[in-house]
């Protein structure tokens, strides 16, 4: 084959693939996720693997137990939902007359404020064409029931997705963890030889690049919920474990995902204590934790990764436009990958036209054999 | 029942794999408990018999273990080596990304590991015994090159010189940079 055709065959194909990609990407999700999970489950597989024990047993054993603990977790959390939702059925006039309690004061104060002459309550008075923001607020809230009820039909025809994704991705990730190394092997034998060094080149470092990153952010995570269970608890906030937890959990989203966690600890205090101390010690527990988190283990986890702080707010930015809450979430690792595979392919590029220069010897290469 | 379970939860390729690795010179400070680990991080790949697995002048980036088959190591066109199973070449590649010195061709079809640069320096880091037994067999092989380079003309310090290699093969090592 001539030289064009050689490059236009191949090229022409990878283009058609890109396309068909891109026509069917809505189905694509479970398998990136699926991908994602056997990617976290490989290590385990390996710990076995290395004492030359057979890969499939293995997979199946850690897939039984991810279900045994999945189903336990299951069985456990409907336990904990149904005894508090006993709980909240005799505190729910508490806390629903101390939210209104909460309400009513911050209203008074508001007015009193607005009364007063204070500028930036006048303003919003003004802003509001004289009425208190408590008042528009608790009117649209009045709403709510009816906005609930109208949407639970389509909100759980939107859950569907959801439970195939649960069933899919499972199932996904375990037949990769099946194929493991066979996989890898195909993938080489599918390109040229001469181009077996660049692939397992671009396969390695995109592993250790990613590696980083999610080895970072799991132990972000650990830490963060850790030490907002550890802060809550010594103020005294009623579900402190469940809230470590969801901090723990919203933490792998980036930027979003602390502050839908500080909301709920929020609105716990509300309920709670009904008081504006006691909002203001979880918001002072919280930005405490915001700072150990920006502050220490994000630096740790954007040193892993390499990558400078404005790329990683432009790759977060993109990846929420383009694909919102899942863009988000991948946008960091999506960045890391891309980046790997620049630097792999300039680095090719350099050394396959001699641009790149040579590195200097060392210094002692001059002195003599003895 | 104890046969079966063994059977069933031990990997045969895995031994078998562990017995021919020991036998590569590169690999012979390694304990036989340790095998596991350096499997992770070698890469299998099949060649067909006329196919190209590295090129004279070419960027070199891994060292290649062959398995099975029989490959022909030429330099500007004239052969200068045979390998056979258990040999390895591309050493010099785990040292520095330069250009690969011959080319080699399969003659059969050949099944090869690979070992990639980066892989050795997670090696370094992850499992150092590991890393450093086979950079210090790599040391060796250096310096024996360079020994017997310069007992051929004393005043060089050519490392590419060819009249080296046979004293390197005679030890077991690989005869591609």
């Amino acid at each position: 084959m001539n030289s064009p055709g050689r490059y236009l065959v191949p090229l022409s194909l990878l283009g058609l693939l890109v396309y068909f990609l891109f026509k069917v990407h809505q189905v694509l999700l479970p398998f990136v996720l699926g991908g994602v999970l056997a990617y976290f489950l490989s290590p385990l597989v390996r710990i076995f693997e290395v004492r030359g024990l057979r890969r499939q047993p293995m997979v199946l054993i850690i897939f039984g137990a991810l279900l045994a603990m999945l189903s336990w977790g299951t069985w456990a959390g409907i336990m904990v939902a149904s005894q508090e939702a006993s709980m909240a059925a005799t505190q729910l006039p508490r806390y629903v007359q101390r939210g209104q309690q909460f309400l009513k004061d911050f209203r008074d104060w508001e007015e009193q404020k607005a009364a007063s002459g204070s500028l930036p309550f006048a303003l919003t008075r003004r802003l509001t064409g004289g009425a208190s923001p408590m008042d528009l607020i608790s009117s649209h809230w009045r709403t709510l029931p009816a906005v609930i009820a109208q949407q639970t039909p389509s909100f759980a025809s939107h859950l569907v997705p959801f439970v195939e994704l649960f069933l899919l991705v499972p199932f996904i990730a375990f037949m990769i963890l099946l194929e493991g190394p066979a996989m890898m092997e195909r993938l080489l034998g599918t390109v040229s030889s001469r181009h077996v060094e660049m692939l397992l080149n671009i396969i390695v470092e995109i592993d250790n690049s990613l590696g980083n990153y999610l080895r970072g952010v799991c132990l972000k995570s650990f830490l963060t919920g850790l030490s907002a269970l550890a802060g809550y608890w010594v103020i005294g906030l009623d579900y402190a474990v469940q809230l470590g937890m969801l901090t723990m959990f919203t933490n792998v989203i980036p930027m979003v995902g602390p502050w839908i966690a500080i909301a709920v600890a929020c609105l716990v205090a509300v309920f709670q204590w009904g008081t504006v101390p006691g909002i203001l010690k979880v918001i002072g527990v919280s930005l405490i934790v915001r700072m150990l988190d920006d502050g220490v283990l994000q630096l740790v986890v954007m040193n892993s990764v390499d990558l400078h702080p404005l790329a990683v707010l432009f790759a977060l930015m993109a990846g929420g436009t383009i694909w919102g809450f899942w863009g988000l979430l991948f946008a960091i690792p999506l960045a890391c990958t891309a980046k790997v595979l620049l630097q792999v392919i300039w680095q090719w590029y350099r050394s396959e036209y001699g641009l790149a220069p040579a590195d200097p010897a060392p210094e002692v290469s001059h002195i003599p054999l003895i | 029942m104890f046969a079966w379970l063994k059977d069933y939860f031990l990997d045969p390729e895995f031994n078998r794999k562990r017995e021919f690795l020991q036998r590569v010179s590169l690999f012979h400070g390694i304990s036989r408990r340790e095998f596991g680990t350096l499997f992770q991080s070698l890469a299998s790949r099949n060649y067909q018999s006329g196919e190209i697995l590295c090129k004279e002048g070419d960027i070199g980036r891994a060292l290649f273990i062959l398995e099975s088959g029989e490959v022909e190591v030429l330099r500007q066109s004239r052969r200068i080596a045979v390998l056979k199973p258990g040999d390895y070449f591309g050493e010099m590649s785990l040292i520095d990304e330069q250009p690969r010195t011959a080319t080699v061709a399969a003659t059969q079809p050949v099944r090869c590991y690979l070992l990639y640069k980066t892989e050795i320096d997670k090696l370094l880091r992850q499992a150092p015994r590991i890393g450093a037994a086979i950079m210090a067999h790599l040391a060796a092989l250096l310096a024996v090159r360079l020994r017997a380079s310069m007992s051929r003309s004393p005043f060089s310090l050519d490392s590419t010189d060819t009249t080296a290699q046979p004293a390197a093969k005679a030890q077991g090592f690989g005869v591609v940079q």
